[in-house]
């Protein structure tokens, strides 16, 4: 029988594997050769899934290798593609603000958004007549007077060039001629609007009489911008006309409206809205 | 035996993919793990012993340590196989286990025998046979894994006098079952300890 304690140092000799067991005690002689032989080398069998190890270790080492790129190419094209994002937007507001500028139009939303005082008549009859109107408007290099009408400083501004003030005449023209056409009929004084009392009108009388002028006299002082085919609105359907006009030497002056419009100009045989310069008709005849 | 590779550049070496170092690496290791967790009594020792080896695998590139801590990751990811295994047969349907030790005692491979044991495995049978579990995780840690008692108090998480504890009391259970004839305390003290 084996008696308490066991010291420390047997204890420790015995798991570690004692090299001398003939020298143990018998008692705890077969404790070191169960410890020996625990200890014994590898069978065949207990290396039987080293296969599978290794196989798991080729494509863990596979994975690892192919992981590590692509996160690092991710990154890198998250980048890149953050810088191309930027950069595209960069362009669409620098191409989108120098079409803008270069045709004159904006989109329609844009429009409607954000000069809701840019209609040259009253709103009620922004869309039947004052269809023509706003696109003349257009017409008129209208970033300075569709985009700045709201103030009248950048109005008075917008209107001190040529071109805006040509634009605004030859609305106010338009729209003087459709209240007068349509008056007769009575449908516009039926509502009451009159388009002397638009803002881009009010501050055209505005200029004229700063310049002790009339609207009529400030109008035809008036230049016509030069219309190429780049620029020129689609709304400029008798645009042709304009020119024939000015060619025809109707008046004598280039690029000017004739203003006041007339009825012997044919008012009242123009179409609501329609151009005040002369038809193909009367141009082949005054040509003739 | 692991004191005498230069187990460190060996696992450098096995981290930076050679295939050789890594095979080095398993056939040292791979008998010891699997006696170990044949004398702990898990129900199915070479596929914990194989989830163990995956996991070191996959994880090897993160290990960080000389070969003594190397040793430890190994036998401490076992310990933690073991235990996921315990949870797991504790929620399943007694029936199943039945059947599972069942079919784990008598495998259907004609092959199979109970003689086919391997002397090692015999020998950690016998050795932690009348053990308990507790006791048998630190004598096997201490005989199969080379640890000391601090390595493995600090794998088992308990304190060294602990496994001092416990594997002293493993020790005279071991004494009284497999000593065949009878020692006494004074023989053993006054026996001249050689390694």
């Amino acid at each position: 029988m084996i008696e308490e304690p066991f010291s420390e140092e047997i204890i420790e000799a015995l798991l570690g594997g004692v090299s001398n067991v003939e020298a143990l005690p018998p008692g705890l002689r077969r404790i070191s050769e169960l410890v020996s032989a625990a200890n014994a080398p590898a069978a065949m069998t207990e290396l039987a899934m080293e296969d599978t190890v290794m196989s798991a270790y080729r494509n863990a080492w596979a994975t690892s290798d192919l992981g590590e790129i692509p996160e690092r190419k991710r990154s890198m094209i998250s980048k890149f593609l953050s810088a191309k994002v930027a950069l595209a937007g960069l362009a669409i507001a620098l191409t989108g603000g120098t079409a803008a500028a270069l045709t004159g139009v904006l989109p329609v939303s844009f429009n409607k958004s954000t000069n809701p005082s840019v209609s040259l008549a009253p709103t009620s009859h922004q869309d039947s007549t004052n269809s023509q109107v706003g696109s003349d408007t257009k017409t008129t290099d209208g970033g300075s007077v569709a985009g700045d009408s709201t103030s009248s400083t950048a109005l008075n501004q917008g209107l001190a060039s040529g071109k805006s003030l040509w634009g605004l005449c030859n609305a106010y023209s338009h729209a003087f001629a459709s209240t007068t056409t349509t008056g007769a009929s009575g449908s516009l004084s039926a509502t009451g609007d009159n388009p002397s009392t638009a803002t881009a009108f009010v501050e055209l009388g505005a200029l004229a009489k700063s310049k002790g002028d009339t609207i009529a006299q400030l109008c035809a002082t008036a230049v016509q911008p030069s219309m190429t085919s780049s620029n020129r609105p689609s709304g400029m359907g008798n645009s042709s006309g304009m020119s024939g006009n000015t060619s025809s030497g109707g008046s004598g002056q280039n690029s000017q409206i004739e203003f006041p419009p007339t009825s012997s100009r044919g008012m009242s045989q123009n179409a609501p809205g329609k151009s005040l310069m002369p038809s193909k008709s009367s141009r082949s005849s005054s040509a003739s | 035996m692991a004191d005498q590779l230069d187990l460190v550049s060996i696992i450098q070496r096995a981290k930076s993919g050679d295939e050789a170092a890594m095979e080095e690496i398993f056939r040292h290791f791979a008998p010891p793990l699997l006696r170990y967790l044949k004398g702990r009594r898990v129900i199915d020792p070479e596929d914990i012993a194989s989830d163990t080896w995956l996991s070191v695998v996959s994880s090897l590139s993160k290990f960080q340590g000389d070969g003594s801590d190397f040793r430890a990751w190994i036998f401490s990811t076992a310990r933690r196989r073991i235990i996921d295994s315990a949870r797991r047969a504790s929620v399943r349907p007694k029936l199943e286990q039945i059947t599972e030790a069942e079919s784990a005692a008598q495998p259907s491979d004609p092959s199979f025998s109970p003689g086919a044991r391997s002397e090692a495995d015999q020998a950690v049978a016998a050795l932690v046979e009348c053990l308990t579990d507790e006791q048998r995780d630190v004598v096997l840690l201490r005989v199969l894994g080379g640890f000391s008692a601090l390595e493995v108090a600090k794998i088992v998480g308990r304190s060294e006098g602990a496994i001092r504890v416990i594997q002293h009391r493993a020790m005279k259970k071991m004494a009284e079952n497999i000593s065949d004839t009878n020692v006494t305390f004074d023989d053993i003290t006054a026996f001249p300890l050689t390694k």
